[in-house]
């Protein structure tokens, strides 16, 4: 086996214009082998619109976007044969049932003869369709259309997957195995992953870094915690004592690493950047300064909070 | 492993994962298995779509029904007559007419639905991202709508071998009966595909779809007439021992092949992604279908003698034919792509001879307007010769006039054509995306040309019937009709007719500038290590 030296997934660049609105605009990052992206991002915001470009469905205006080091503009073709596509439509066809419609796909992505039944039976297994085969794709529920159309975009083992907004509309138990589908994907079978969503609780957990993108920009990209970092704070601190809140909150406002410091009667809130340690201390010198701590508790910022802290809710 | 060992090995699966099925039907299916392996996926998904469609069984049925009630009535009311008199040519016709409609109008229209209808509903992005080419995308609906040709003709075999029993027509002209119409059918299934190229947009696609089903109309009308006008009198015999009918076959035949090549590749274009070359194919096959059309000319002058008047019709439908290519050609983009741009040409005699088949508007216009005046100069060059040979014309122009003639239509085709390529840098590329616009753009520019010299005419003159003068050079019908007719047309006539042309042309060739100076690039380092080892697994 050969391991690539090249991303996965490269953005150079990005714009992609309609007249005067700028859908995407200059938006660059990489995505490397197993990893998994989670794009987040109002609505209107390009998310669509850089994965259909990706995907090869639409053309950049400027920059290009690399598929395992083959550019989409240039060798679509190449890219597609190591590329699946889950858009946000299902794309199916009247008259066909789950395990026709599969078949097809796989017949079109080129596999034939033994290797086409073992795909099917894999693809089939691993969204838990063997029980629908039969089922005319009209009867489906909206979570079974999902796994098919999951189903579809990994029937030739693509090396790379992009998938916009998978679990929309899905209820609980739908969104937590179509995550478990995810995560098997990535960690068991080496994929790429580049996923849209707006659970952004879900992302949260399955994803290795995330791209923050409003207006067509990308706001911010990387870890979750490294976002975090880069706001500048990484943890909410709801504090209780039983008397001189106000000097407490002034003892508090003397130290950089601790912001936005606001009181409600005995309640004090303030955010920390600092880390767990550097918390624990704070707390420790309330109680040498001689003030009476109640309560104590923090709880990390989560990935909710770090997108609405980073975006403006903007749509051009 | 050989096939016979796969399907074994394949049936021998199967059989473990399910031990209650037979062995036959086991074989049966690994078999199936195999042969459907080798056919193109559309076919077996549409197949599999079609079988099961409302509009295909409504379609085989109402055949049927109307095949039956038709037996009925033509034998009821030739009773008792049907014993002794010869029935089978109006039977057959009747059959016929019957079958002409699935087969010219609703197969074609099928087609065109069925690739538009992938288009609307975004299944055919998902079509395109797979292995799968256009070309084959477009070959597997063709296939799929020869598969309904052939269970149409199958219903309707038994009333086919009635026809032939009950005497009147021969066993030839039912299979060429069928065999043309068969040909016919798939030659409007490839416009039908072609149509549904025109737009993506569910507006214009209700737009294309009357059009597509006034052509089919119109053509199958035109179809019927006549194929029962040239193969049906005569007592229902086809002229077999005629030398006529097979050079004339043989004439219709390459036609054909060359038209269905031609629009496959169209289709298959307006489908393929934005950095593919989309063009060199096309040209190429028009280069080959001009040079045919020639060689048609050409052999209709030999093989009965010069008449002037045929290089003017072959010359005014060559001049129709490569009006719409020419529009095709010239709304081409004007960048090269870089994928492109890996295989151009690169010595000197390579760019000379092969940069007009690169894909551009600009080439396009230079080669649409080469292989034009090529075609008329080898009109001119035949006439010539058989004016050296001393044959003797009939009626029609004399040769001088001819010259004159084609000079002035490739004047005109050089002139408009050039200009609507002008007019069509000005609207914005996504909306000449739809093959309608440049289409309605050189109508309108074409009619406006006739048009407006007449209403200025009629305006300064108040005259209601004009006369021909310089002002009406832009009105290219009456300006040919003028020097074909041998009168005498102004010298300015001349002067602002060539001389336009000229200018067009050169505003056209230093516009084309860019796309000829284009240089091959070299292959991406990433694509040339692909193809050296294209199983590495990365």
């Amino acid at each position: 086996m050969v391991v690539a030296s090249h991303p996965m997934i490269e953005l150079r660049r990005l714009h992609r214009f309609f007249g005067r609105t700028r859908a995407v605009n200059d938006i660059s990052f990489t995505l490397e082998k197993g990893e998994v992206f989670g794009y987040i991002g109002p609505n209107g915001a390009g998310k669509t619109t850089s994965m259909r470009i990706l995907a090869t469905l639409d053309l950049p205006t400027y920059g290009d976007a690399l598929v395992d080091g083959f550019s989409v503009v240039t060798d679509p073709d190449r890219v597609r044969k190591r590329l699946g596509f889950m858009p946000d439509y299902f794309g199916t066809y009247t008259n066909v049932n789950c395990a026709e419609y599969l078949d097809f796909y796989a017949r079109a992505y080129g596999l034939v003869g033994r290797e086409r039944h073992r795909a099917l039976q894999h693809v089939m297994e691993f969204t838990q369709l063997d029980a629908l085969a039969e089922k005319p794709i009209r009867g489906l529920s909206k979570g079974m259309k999902q796994r098919l159309c999951l189903g579809r975009s990994m029937i030739h083992d693509p090396a790379v997957m992009i998938l916009d907004e998978p679990a929309a509309g899905l209820d609980p138990r739908a969104r937590i195995e179509l995550r478990e589908m995810i995560g098997e994907l990535a960690s068991g079978q080496g994929k790429s992953i580049l996923i849209s969503s707006h659970i952004l609780t879900e992302l949260g957990e399955m994803c290795d870094r995330i791209g923050i993108i409003e207006k067509g920009e990308l706001l911010a990209v990387g870890k979750v915690d490294d976002i975090r970092d880069q706001m500048g704070a990484k943890r909410d601190v709801r504090i209780r004592v039983l008397a001189d809140a106000e000097k407490v909150v002034a003892w508090l406002q003397a130290h950089d690493e601790i912001h936005e410091v606001k009181q409600a009667d005995s309640q004090i809130y303030y955010s920390h950047s600092g880390t767990r340690h550097e918390e624990a201390q704070v707390l420790a010198q309330l109680v040498r300064e001689g003030f009476e701590v109640a309560e104590f508790a923090s709880h990390e910022r989560t990935l909710e909070e770090v997108f609405m802290h980073v975006t403006k809710g903007i749509v051009q | 492993m050989n096939s016979g060992e796969i399907i074994l090995a394949e049936a021998i699966e199967r059989r473990s994962k399910n031990p209650s099925s037979s062995w036959l039907s086991t074989l049966v299916d690994s078999v199936a298995s195999q042969v459907t392996d080798r056919l193109n996926p559309i076919l077996v998904k549409e197949a599999r779509q079609a079988l099961k469609s409302r509009q295909f069984v409504v379609t085989f049925t109402l055949l049927l029904i109307a095949a039956w009630v038709w037996t009925l009535f033509e034998i009821s009311m030739n009773m008792p007559g049907v014993y002794y008199t010869p029935l089978g040519g109006e039977l057959m016709l009747g059959y016929y007419f019957i079958l002409a409609v699935p087969m010219l109008v609703i197969v074609p229209f099928t087609s065109f639905r069925s690739l538009a209808s992938e288009q609307e509903d975004g299944t055919y992005e998902l079509l395109s991202i797979t292995s799968l080419t256009s070309r084959q995308i477009v070959t597997g609906k063709l296939a799929s709508a020869i598969l309904q040709m052939v269970v149409y003709y199958s219903a309707l075999a038994p009333c086919l071998a009635f026809t032939y029993l009950l005497r009147g027509i021969d066993v030839a002209t039912i299979c060429l009966l069928l065999f043309y119409t068969f040909l016919a059918s798939v030659l409007f299934s490839a416009i039908g595909l072609v149509f549904a190229g025109f737009s993506t947009q569910r507006t214009w696609n209700a737009m294309v779809s009357v059009l597509l089903l006034l052509a089919l109309a119109f053509g199958t009308f035109g179809w019927l007439v006549f194929l029962v006008d040239e193969l049906y009198d005569e007592l229902a015999r086809v002229p077999l021992d005629a030398p006529e009918f097979w050079i004339g076959n043989l004439v219709a035949v390459t036609a054909y092949i060359s038209y269905l090549v031609l629009f496959v590749q169209v289709a298959a274009a307006q489908n393929s992604f934005a950095s593919d070359n989309k063009s060199t194919r096309i040209r190429v096959t028009l280069l080959v279908q001009a040079a045919c059309y020639v060689g048609w000319i050409g052999f209709a002058f030999a093989q009965f003698g010069f008449e002037p008047q045929v290089p003017i019709v072959a010359s005014f439908y060559a001049a129709f034919h490569w009006m719409i290519y020419g529009a095709y050609l010239c709304n081409e983009g004007d960048i090269v792509s870089p994928r492109v741009k890996r295989s151009l040409p690169q010595s000197f005699l390579g760019r000379m001879l092969l940069t007009w088949f690169n894909p551009g508007s600009g080439t396009g216009y230079l080669f649409a307007v080469a292989t034009f005046g090529t075609i008329l100069l080898a009109f001119v060059v035949i006439g010539s010769v058989f004016e050296v040979l001393g044959y003797q014309r009939r009626w029609g122009p004399n040769l001088g006039e001819l010259v004159w003639g084609l000079a002035f239509l490739l004047a005109y085709y050089i002139a408009y054509l050039g200009l609507g390529r002008i007019l069509l840098r000005m609207i914005p590329a996504w909306q000449r995306q739809v093959f309608l616009v440049p289409i309605l753009l050189y109508v309108v520019l074409l009619i406006l040309g006739v048009v407006t010299p007449l209403g200025i005419d009629a305006a300064i003159s108040r005259n209601s019937n004009p006369t021909y003068s310089a002002l009406h050079s832009s009105n290219w019908a009456w300006t040919l009709n003028e020097v074909l007719d041998n009168r005498s047309v102004p010298v300015a006539v001349y002067l602002l007719v060539l001389g336009s042309a000229a200018l067009i042309f050169l505003i056209n060739l230093i516009m084309a500038t860019r796309e000829i100076e284009a240089v091959r690039i070299a292959t991406p380092q990433r694509i040339l290590d692909e193809d050296r080892s294209p199983a590495t697994d990365t």
